[in-house]
């Protein structure tokens, strides 16, 4: 590269005992990242769960430079593996904190404890990780919403997490109560204090 | 010698009591002899004994420096300065005053006719530079051919200007011209060090006993003197200046100068006069005024220039002298700043005067040699004269003529010591109390001042608030200045801003007092509060200076402060912060910090420190320690470290960068007109191993088939290192410079904020991430010069496109996007230090370079009946940028997601001052050219304007004409916001004659129209629209200063 050309070793010299005696690497070309070569790994039990940024200094990560657009973070989410839908859900959801991405989060922690995408040892806290993602919505974006792929249908989002948290097997905690319409459907509703 | 024994000793026989003040017939010039025999020397008037009491006077006004000229000013003016301070030094006993040959003859007579007083036409022999064949000098080389031919042709006609004109009394060249022999040439420097001060000397000498031979050609009625600094040299003079009738010199020795008068005899055989001695007034011990030790320094002279007077058995040879000065003068230390302040730092040492005297300290108080003390100026400009201790103690000391004939050694001792300095004092002691009191009151309050406005404002634009729409508003503003002196050592400075109603529909919406605007919010509960009363009082200004034997410390609270390029800053780490609009269109809080300047031993460390030190800097420490190694060497060492991240910036053309550490190294050296800079930088160590993207344009398959390759690399050790390189040559008429440099990725040094020869616009960017070289050579020709400069510059690594993300479900792979990198999430970026290739060609005309055209108070200095300059300049960019930061509505702060395309942009600007009358003072700026928005806008603005301002006595009269320009604001050129036509013109009268840049008290109207189109803001049509709207405001005011 043009500045490694320019100055002379001797320079390079003083500068790495300056700063650390580090050898640089040389540069990599950027193509692209195969969905299925990314892996997920629990890099701290917060990652994924508003207000943590625990996934913007996750090494696993690949969204760490850059975050993925609205675009792209959909298509991935369909189309792109649990893994790779999850950090790039994680990643948006610190940059752009709702009740969207984190809903997303949580579905792609929920089905990386299905696949069971660690070690037996870590299933247990994966799942309190998905549980927690969930809880998220309920504390934190009670009233968000998502549109279904028409645009215009929108989908509240915490009776989702309720019972996505009560397919876990746990209880959500806070002011949720579940109701029964008189169709017979339930969803929850929020008490007043 | 033969002329100096015309005049016979018969002549004494017929010696005249002494007459100070006779006169003879109007319109007649005096002959002055020196007269000649066993006991000494006299000067003689017309055949009557002449003892010089001579005073150094000039009129130079606090406020004013060296450039001020008493001539230029209206003939009342003169007339009352003359009359008032001449009446003084006549009552006084003073017969003589030393001036410069730029006084005119009728003043001289004038002088003469009214008080008695004679004058001594002094040409300083370009002892401060001069000018050759059109061209300036600061250092004046006497051994130039053409300089001494110049020289002579300017004494011809200095005698011919004066010869004839009565109360003349004799000539003097030079002011201590041996002190200031420091050209260089390459006969001076073959010879060893010692000797070329030596040779320098004998060509300065002779050179004056050239002249002197000129003079006395041309003048047969008046001698010649010169004013040596001291003795030194004596025997060059004695050889070369065989017509000199008088020896002079300027003498600081103290009480007694000892063996001056019999050196000056044995070696001259001359009649002595001082052409300057005394002492000052301010005992730098006791950091104090001390006019009772002025005054006993000076009765001591003068007993000892009596007693070697003719005839009274000693040296016999002292015809009297010119005590130094009359009034003080409150330039001197520093000469072009602070002014307004009678500054109390020494300037140099002297143990010639032991009361104050500390061996490694400086005691002369350069500003306080007056025997009078000055006033500020009052309302019309004249500054007041209050006699200090000493004018009463020579006063007494002038009642005794030393050539009466009863008048012997005896005498002279006894007629001193009868002088009772501390009974004498009390005269001055009462004048000082007067104002000392009027001190006390003004340390309480210094200054008010009262803004009054009213806002008329109109046209068919579309109002950015409710608010806004207002026809009518008004505004008041409110500062009261405090100053407190706790300590002789300690003076502080608080100024206070207290708001009054806060205008809502001003056409410029970002303004200081805004910040006290009703701001709507919404509270917890939902519900929208109107704050009424944000922020009414506010800390305006404050600063302080502590001096002390071993630091100086001064503190700063937006009130600005100079960089340190001049003083071994290389790499511009601690940039000028001096903003005389925008911190206060912005409320910026900046500068904000201190400067501790070590002294005596640690003397060339400074250390400055604070919240924001300039302007966007984040809280930091910055130290240098710069000194000289010999006369031909300097070095300095900087190292800065941000100690956090800056938050309250609110501009776009501030952004702060995220904290760092960095170190400079620097190398001066210099001998005669050359000289080479180098240094070296280390910065941005805590950005290696941070990870960034780069990108090259490829053939073939590219990233996503942009036509780039993608790379991904991280910021290496090497990548904090930098360096540059300036040479800068100047020889006569030419002045070159060149320099290069190299700054890895992030060894971000700051702007350049010297000032190279003349005022190119194109200079070096201070941001890491290029190489560069610059050159540059000015020509001065006469009052021209020209001066083409031409700048390079490549970043290591370019600009990034934008490329979208992109997940490829056929494959099942993502393509992460890539932007442009910003300051704030990459360790660096292409901004200012994108690929430029500059084109510059500036001509000056400046006839009168002593008040240069580049000084930052050109427009209020600049004395030329016309100055003026012409820039082109051409900036090639052959490739984009990376993304700046900007502002959003709500004031947050965020990344363009682009930036401008490639361009080449141009620019021609045109700035002059004209001084056509005593009483007008017109300035002008032009321009026309292109420019690129700040954002991602894309349209290249082709822009023209001109700007005036004129000041007729005490009228003032600004505006401008701008055409398809940007908005005043930083966001107007963040989002590429014009207007087609911008009008404004503001006319206002004073109280007193304009300030530039101080408040004063006037009247004023001020209106602005501004036409909108598409491209500007509050359009109130649709974007396709093709019509035109406008927008208009009527400001009237009353602005009142103390």
């Amino acid at each position: 590269m043009m500045r490694h050309r320019l100055l002379s070793a001797c320079l390079a010299t003083l500068a790495a005992c300056a700063s650390g005696c580090e050898a640089p690497d040389a540069p990599e070309y950027v193509t692209g990242l195969q969905a299925e070569s990314v892996q997920f790994h629990i890099f701290d039990t917060s990652q994924g769960i508003y207000p943590s940024d625990a996934v913007t200094r996750d090494p696993w990560n690949p969204f760490l430079l850059e975050p993925p657009s609205a675009e792209a973070t959909w298509t991935i989410s369909e189309r792109g593996g649990t893994p790779l839908g999850f950090y790039a859900w994680a990643t948006v959801l610190v940059g752009q904190p709702g009740g969207e991405p984190q809903y997303y989060t949580a579905l792609k922690l929920r089905d990386a404890y299905a696949l069971r995408l660690v070690p037996n040892e870590q299933l247990d806290t994966l799942k309190s990780m998905a549980v927690a993602a969930f809880q998220s919505v309920l504390d934190n974006f009670p009233d968000s919403v998502s549109y279904l792929a028409d645009g215009t249908t929108t989908l509240l989002l915490a009776p989702l997490a309720y019972k996505e948290i009560k397919a876990l097997g746990k209880t959500p905690t806070g002011p949720w109560v579940e109701v029964t319409a008189p169709d017979g459907s339930t969803t929850i509703a929020r008490v007043s204090p | 010698m033969k002329k100096l024994l015309a005049c016979t000793a018969a002549c004494f026989m017929l010696h005249v009591p002494n007459t100070m003040h006779a006169k003879p017939p109007a319109s007649q010039p005096q002959t002055v002899t020196v007269y000649h025999d066993a006991k000494g020397f006299k000067l003689r008037v017309d055949g009557r004994d002449f003892f010089v009491r001579g005073m150094n006077w000039g009129y130079e006004p606090p406020g004013q420096n060296y450039s001020y000229s008493l001539w230029e000013k209206p003939e009342h003016f003169i007339v009352r300065v003359l009359d008032q301070q001449m009446g003084q030094l006549r009552a006084m006993g003073v017969n003589a005053i030393r001036q410069g040959p730029d006084i005119p003859p009728r003043w001289v007579q004038y002088i003469y006719e009214k008080f008695g007083i004679y004058t001594v036409v002094n040409h300083t022999v370009g002892r401060y530079g001069y000018k050759v064949d059109g061209v300036w000098f600061g250092a004046t080389n006497y051994a130039d051919p053409a300089t001494r031919s110049a020289l002579k042709k300017d004494i011809r006609a200095m005698v011919s200007r004066y010869k004839d004109t009565p109360g003349v009394l004799m000539y003097l060249l030079g002011n201590e011209n041996n002190y200031g022999l420091h050209w260089s040439s390459f006969e001076i420097e073959s010879l060893p060090e010692g000797q070329r001060d030596e040779l320098r000397a004998s060509f300065l000498y002779s050179l004056l006993g050239e002249l002197m031979t000129e003079i006395k050609r041309a003048d047969t009625r008046h001698p010649v003197s010169m004013a040596n600094g001291d003795v030194q040299y004596i025997d060059l003079i004695a050889k070369y200046c065989p017509d000199m009738d008088v020896f002079g010199a300027n003498v600081y020795r103290g009480m007694s100068s000892r063996d001056l008068f019999d050196v000056v005899r044995a070696k001259l055989n001359r009649p002595f006069y001082y052409t300057e001695f005394g002492a000052d007034a301010f005992n730098a011990y006791e950091s104090e005024e001390d006019d009772v030790a002025q005054a006993r320094y000076l009765k001591s002279q003068w007993e000892e220039i009596y007693e070697h007077s003719y005839g009274k058995g000693r040296a016999g040879n002292a015809i009297g002298g010119f005590t130094f000065q009359w009034a003080d003068g409150w330039w001197k230390y520093g000469q072009d700043h602070n002014l307004d302040e009678h500054d109390t730092t020494a300037s140099w040492s002297n143990a010639g005067y032991p009361h104050d005297y500390v061996p490694g300290r400086n005691n002369m108080n350069e500003e306080w040699f007056g025997i009078a003390a000055l006033s500020p100026p009052d309302l019309t400009g004249y500054a007041k004269t209050t006699p200090r201790t000493a004018y009463y103690v020579l006063r007494k000391a002038y009642q005794l003529d030393p050539y009466a004939e009863t008048t012997n050694l005896t005498t002279v001792r006894n007629h001193f010591r009868l002088i009772d300095v501390d009974e004498l004092r009390t005269q001055y002691g009462v004048d000082q109390a007067d104002r000392r009191l009027t001190d006390i009151e003004k340390s309480v309050v210094a200054n008010v001042r009262m803004d009054f406005d009213t806002y008329s404002v109109g046209g068919s634009r579309k109002p950015s608030t409710p608010r806004m729409a207002l026809d009518f508003d008004h505004m008041e503003s409110y500062f009261l200045d405090f100053r407190v002196r706790p300590a002789k050592s300690f003076e502080g400075y608080l100024s206070v801003n207290v708001l009054g109603n806060v205008a809502a529909n001003k056409i410029d919406e970002i303004f200081y007092e805004n910040r006290g605007a009703p701001q709507t919010v919404r509270n917890t509960e939902g519900q929208d509060v109107v704050l009424a009363d944000r922020e009414r009082i506010k800390v305006y200004r404050a600063s302080f200076e502590w001096h002390e034997d071993y630091f100086d410390l001064e503190g700063y609270y937006r009130t600005g402060h100079y960089h340190w390029g001049y003083e071994g800053d290389f790499f511009g780490l601690y940039r000028e912060a001096n903003y005389p609009i925008g911190i206060d269109m912005y409320n910026a809080e900046a500068p904000f910090g201190m400067v501790l300047s070590a002294r005596q031993a640690l003397d060339g460390l400074k250390v400055a420190f604070g919240p924001q030190i300039y302007w966007g800097a984040n809280p930091m420490i910055l130290a240098k320690y710069h000194r000289s190694l010999s006369r031909h060497l300097d070095m300095a060492l900087m190292y800065e470290e941000d100690i956090a991240s800056q938050s309250g910036v609110t501009t776009s053309a501030v952004v702060p960068e995220p904290p760092t550490r960095k170190a400079t190294a620097y190398v001066a050296f210099k001998t005669g007109g050359f000289k080479l800079e180098v240094g070296g930088i280390w910065a941005g160590s805590n950005k290696v191993g941070q990870r960034f993207l780069s990108a090259r344009r490829a053939s073939g398959p590219t990233y996503q088939n942009s036509g780039y390759e993608i790379l991904t690399d991280e910021v290496a050790p090497i990548d904090t290192l930098g360096g540059k390189a300036k040479v800068t040559l100047e020889a006569g008429p030419v002045h070159w410079y060149a320099q290069g440099g190299y700054k890895g990725l992030v060894a971000d040094g700051g702007v350049d904020g010297t000032v190279t020869f003349t005022g190119w616009s194109l200079r070096e960017e201070g941001r890491g991430n290029q190489v560069n070289a610059l050159t540059g050579v000015a020509f001065d020709a006469g009052p021209f010069q020209i001066a083409p400069n031409f700048v390079y510059q490549h970043p290591l690594q370019g600009p990034l496109p934008s490329i979208d993300d992109r997940f490829d479900t056929a494959t099942g792979t993502y393509y992460p996007r890539v932007r442009p990198r910003d300051v704030l999430h990459d360790p660096f970026a292409v901004i200012e230090n994108r690929k430029t290739i500059g084109y510059e060609l500036m001509l000056v005309y400046d006839p009168t370079p002593d008040t240069w055209f580049w000084r930052w108070d050109s427009e209020e200095r600049e004395d030329a009946d016309f100055a003026g300059s012409l820039d082109f300049a051409l900036r090639n960019h052959p490739t984009s940028r990376d993304a700046l930061l900007g502002f959003d509505a709500n004031n947050n702060m965020f990344a363009f997601p682009g930036a401008p395309p490639a361009a080449n942009v141009w620019d021609v600007t045109a700035k002059f001052v004209c001084n056509p009358a005593a009483n007008l003072h017109i300035l002008g700026n032009a321009y026309t050219g292109q420019g690129q928005a700040r954002g991602v806008d894309t349209r290249v603005v082709k822009r023209s304007g001109v700007e005036t301002a004129v000041i007729y006595g005490r009228a003032l009269f600004r505006g401008f004409a701008k055409f398809n320009d940007w908005g005043p604001y930083d966001y107007h050129r963040d989002y590429n916001l014009t207007y087609p036509y911008q009008f404004m013109g503001d006319l206002s009268y004073g109280v007193t004659k304009p300030r530039w840049f101080l408040p004063y008290t006037r009247v004023g109207i001020k209106g602005t129209y501004r036409v909108l189109d598409a491209f500007s803001p509050r359009y109130p049509y649709e974007l396709t629209d093709t019509r035109h709207a406008n927008e208009y405001e009527i400001n009237t005011y009353l602005h009142v200063s103390l």
